[in-house]
């Protein structure tokens, strides 16, 4: 039941999105002085269709490079030795593509390159770095039923501890897909984003910035703080926003202080009152990306 | 009115209306015009029965057109025209068949399907009799079998070949700016920024080429100090293009790629990257001064541009005249813009320009100077698209090497070699006979005559070409010059003279004499036609 119910969140956000009244496009242009035009009609949502809209976008969760490593990782298993080549790394470059006996495919350049320069003391705790990262990922992968994981892009993920500080840092930019799954890796990653973060337990802190699309809506993010010891529902300041299917954006500025509520406006031009948000993928993220 | 008045005063005054100068033009005769005609809008020769009507009745040359217009083939024909201007067929992708996983020897396919897309939106919209301007702003897309199954388009089940289908990844609706193999073939490197692609966009849509601008850089710039992202926005002279190409640059972000190599970016929309292109190039998107609110805004603001019909009247008359415009044909393409702008349809511009003065000349009075020689086409070429066109049309040849038509490609074949564009080195159709295209030509006429007797002359034949005549007929019986005359009318558009018939009658005897079959000695025949001057011009 699950399943079906997050396969069929895309239909249900794209027919809220499509079957608000169309806003039409933008008419005049600017008068002699060169003024900037006004659009002559309202946004196709209100604050609660905002929410919604938003909300369904991570409903699958929140994209993390962690999930494509495990993904390749697992499927970079069921090569041969001569397909694709790997010769026990994971790279692998083949460029016309091969199959295994057991009809599992590979094309294109693949491979996670690991940086590990972490030192571990008596105690066990280790100062150092840890990096993994794919660039470019350019590879498709198929399975025998037909279903692939296809990655065009870069990942990378970085972990460092220092003086007891850990900080920590993931970037997706690309494109990923992989249509034999139900989470958002599933529903194809687009765009670029990034989080960067430091301290740990009570202290953490991340910042997520950028644009992605999960299924073809897209959102954003502007220097959105978090800080889940501290503030374990919202954020702690900064920007999300929504794409509407005429390429205005809805843009929320989350208030002062801590929560996942704030002041929305539609094209930066129509005040469109309070909204409120569910951050918890994005909050997520931060005890994934702070450890290795 | 005010023309009548001045015509009384002068009248009155003595003066005389100068008499209307003589055409420098003399027109092609009926049936000639009418293989010229078929040629450029069907890409096939006119059937013997089609020539007999024009020889009754020259006025009869309007209805075939109207006919032809609505033709299967002139759908055809259009893209040919477009592929000479736009140049997206080209041999080859950053993104190979081999990425798809596509097996096998479909590579052939595989890049004609990629660069036909754009144009074969543009070919659908003329030939079903749309407005132009749903070039730019169709939520469709023309698509083949092997596109739909690589790209995310939705193809109508059950079909086969082109067909309207529709992007499924949210695309804007804005025709062939959303078209992957326009962007397949104008690619954007990363930190070109789309720039090369809006340079694209004003060359092919409203024929300006910011390209060819001459631009006079100031000594000041120092190329090593100067950051060139200032310098576009900042300096006069960079401005006298960039003011142009950067605010429509900002329109395409929803096709810029984080990796240019990679089949799975290339493929789809991006919309979350439509916000990058304000950010990267720091100026609002915008068309000529006028702001846009994305990529469908864009192309609702090319199709309102005065420029796009003119460019667009531009095109078809610089593939149906076969020759470069000039200040010459203002006055016609003044008449087919007019014609076209009423319902923004292009054959009416056609139906003008085909029934033009210009597109009938099949020579020069004596009146003609050498500038009106230099600008006016009496004769034009035909190139290797024209001629696989017409020897598929006359015997459905299928010139093909490693699943490759030898005739539409430059990797294993004679496109170039044979006269017509590659889209990267050659962009101009020849003109003139040379050598290479007159060994295309050649081997071209050999190959299509003897699959001509093959089929005509063959056992329980129904020929198509060598009418009344079999490997029995000889030049005694007044079949086989009943058959020459024939063949010779339907591949050349003219009644042969004697002198023509027996020359050709000489040569046929001249294969038999050598050991040859009659088979042999009609290929022969049909050769010599096929490599006639009157055969490979139009």
């Amino acid at each position: 039941m699950l399943p079906v119910f997050y396969a069929l969140l895309p239909v249900f956000y794209a027919l809220l999105l499509g079957c608000c009244p169309a806003a039409p496009l933008a008419e005049a242009p600017p008068d002699s002085e060169g003024e900037g035009f006004v659009a002559e009609h309202r946004s196709g949502l209100d604050a609660a269709g905002f929410a919604v809209a938003f909300d369904a976008v991570l409903s699958t969760g929140f994209p993390l490079p962690h999930t494509v490593y495990a993904d390749y990782r697992e499927l970079l298993e069921h090569g041969d030795g001569s397909c694709p080549s790997a010769g026990g790394t994971e790279y692998f470059d083949v460029s016309q593509g091969c199959t295994t006996d057991e009809g599992f495919s590979f094309r294109g350049r693949g491979g996670i390159m690991v940086v590990d320069t972490r030192v571990y003391t008596s105690g066990g705790s280790w100062s150092g770095a840890y990096a993994q990262y794919s660039n470019p990922a350019d590879y498709a992968i198929s399975r025998p039923d037909g279903t692939s994981l296809e990655s065009g892009g870069i990942l990378e993920t970085l972990v460092m501890q220092e003086g007891g500080v850990t900080t920590w840092s993931a970037r997706m930019a690309g494109t990923f897909l992989d249509d034999g799954r139900s989470d958002w890796l599933g529903r194809k990653f687009s765009g670029e984003f990034e989080l960067s973060g430091s301290g740990v337990g009570s202290e953490a802190e991340q910042t997520v910035d950028g644009e992605l699309s999960l299924g073809g809506v897209a959102i954003g993010f502007g220097a959105l703080k978090l800080g889940p010891a501290s503030c374990p529902d919202g954020a702690l300041g900064g920007t999300v926003s929504l794409r509407q299917s005429d390429s205005t954006w809805f843009e929320l500025t989350l208030g002062e202080g801590c929560g996942a509520c704030g002041a929305l406006i539609w094209d930066g031009i129509e005040e469109l009152g309070e909204a409120c948000v569910d951050l918890a993928p994005v909050l997520d993220t931060v005890a994934i990306a702070s450890v290795l | 009115m005010m023309g009548l008045v001045a015509l009384a005063i002068l009248s009155f005054l003595g003066c005389q209306p100068a008499p209307a100068p003589a055409s420098v033009l003399a027109p092609l005769d009926p049936a000639r015009l009418a293989r010229r005609l078929s040629i450029d809008l069907r890409g096939v020769l006119p059937s013997l029965d089609e020539l007999d009507m024009v020889d009754a009745d020259p006025a009869a040359l309007d209805t075939l057109r109207e006919q032809w217009l609505a033709d299967p083939l002139f759908e055809e024909r259009i893209v040919q025209l477009y592929q000479e201007q736009w140049f997206t067929v080209v041999d080859g992708f950053v993104v190979s068949k081999d990425d798809y996983g596509i097996s096998g020897p479909r590579n052939y396919e595989y890049v004609h399907s990629v660069g036909e897309e754009p144009i074969r939106i543009i070919a659908r919209v003329i030939a079903t009799d749309q407005a132009y301007s749903v070039i730019t702003t169709a939520d469709w897309t023309m698509a083949s079998p092997t596109l739909a199954g690589i790209w995310p388009i939705a193809y109508p089940e059950g079909e086969s070949g082109w067909q309207m289908s529709y992007y499924t990844d949210g695309r804007p609706a804005a025709g062939v700016l959303s078209a992957n193999g326009l962007w397949w073939r104008y690619p954007t490197a990363l930190n070109n920024n789309n720039r090369l692609r809006a340079a694209a966009i004003f060359k092919l849509l409203v024929c300006t080429d910011l390209l060819s601008r001459p631009v006079s850089l100031s000594g000041d710039v120092d190329v090593d100090q100067t950051d060139p992202s200032e310098a576009i926005r900042t300096d006069p002279a960079c401005q006298e293009c960039h003011a142009s190409i950067e605010p429509v640059a900002a329109t395409l972000f929803g096709f810029y790629p984080y990796n240019d190599q990679s089949a799975v970016e290339l493929e789809y929309y991006h919309p979350e990257r439509e916000a990058l292109g304000p950010e990267l190039l720091q100026v609002e998107p915008a068309w000529q001064g006028s702001p846009v609110s994305g990529l469908a805004d864009l192309g609702l603001a090319i199709a309102a541009d005065p420029l796009f019909g003119e460019c667009a009247v531009r095109t078809i008359a610089e593939g149906l005249l076969r020759r470069e415009l000039s200040e010459r044909d203002a006055e016609l393409l003044a008449a087919a813009g007019t014609s076209f702008a009423a319902r923004e349809n292009m054959k009416d511009a056609i139906r003008i320009l085909t029934a033009s003065e210009a597109y009938s000349a099949g020579g020069f009075t004596v009146l003609a100077d050498a500038a009106v020689v230099a600008e006016t086409s009496t004769r034009r070429m035909l190139v290797t698209s024209q001629l696989r066109s017409i020897a598929d049309g006359l015997v459905g040849l299928n010139w093909s090497l490693h699943e490759y038509d030898q005739l539409d490609n430059d990797a294993l074949g004679y496109r170039v070699l044979g006269g017509s564009v590659d889209g990267y080195d050659v962009f101009t159709p020849q003109r003139r006979p040379g050598l290479t295209s007159a060994l295309t030509a050649q081997r071209v006429a050999e190959v299509t005559a003897a699959l001509i007797v093959a089929r005509d002359l063959g056992e329980g034949a129904t020929p198509q070409l060598l009418y009344g005549v079999s490997a029995m007929t000889v030049p005694a019986d007044p079949a086989f010059t009943d058959g020459v005359r024939a063949a010779y009318r339907r591949l050349l558009a003219v009644h042969p003279t004697d002198e023509d018939v027996a020359e050709l009658t000489s040569a046929w005897q001249a294969v038999l004499d050598a050991g040859g079959t009659p088979e042999d000695a009609w290929a022969c025949v049909l050769a010599v036609l096929l490599r006639d001057a009157e055969f490979v011009t139009y």
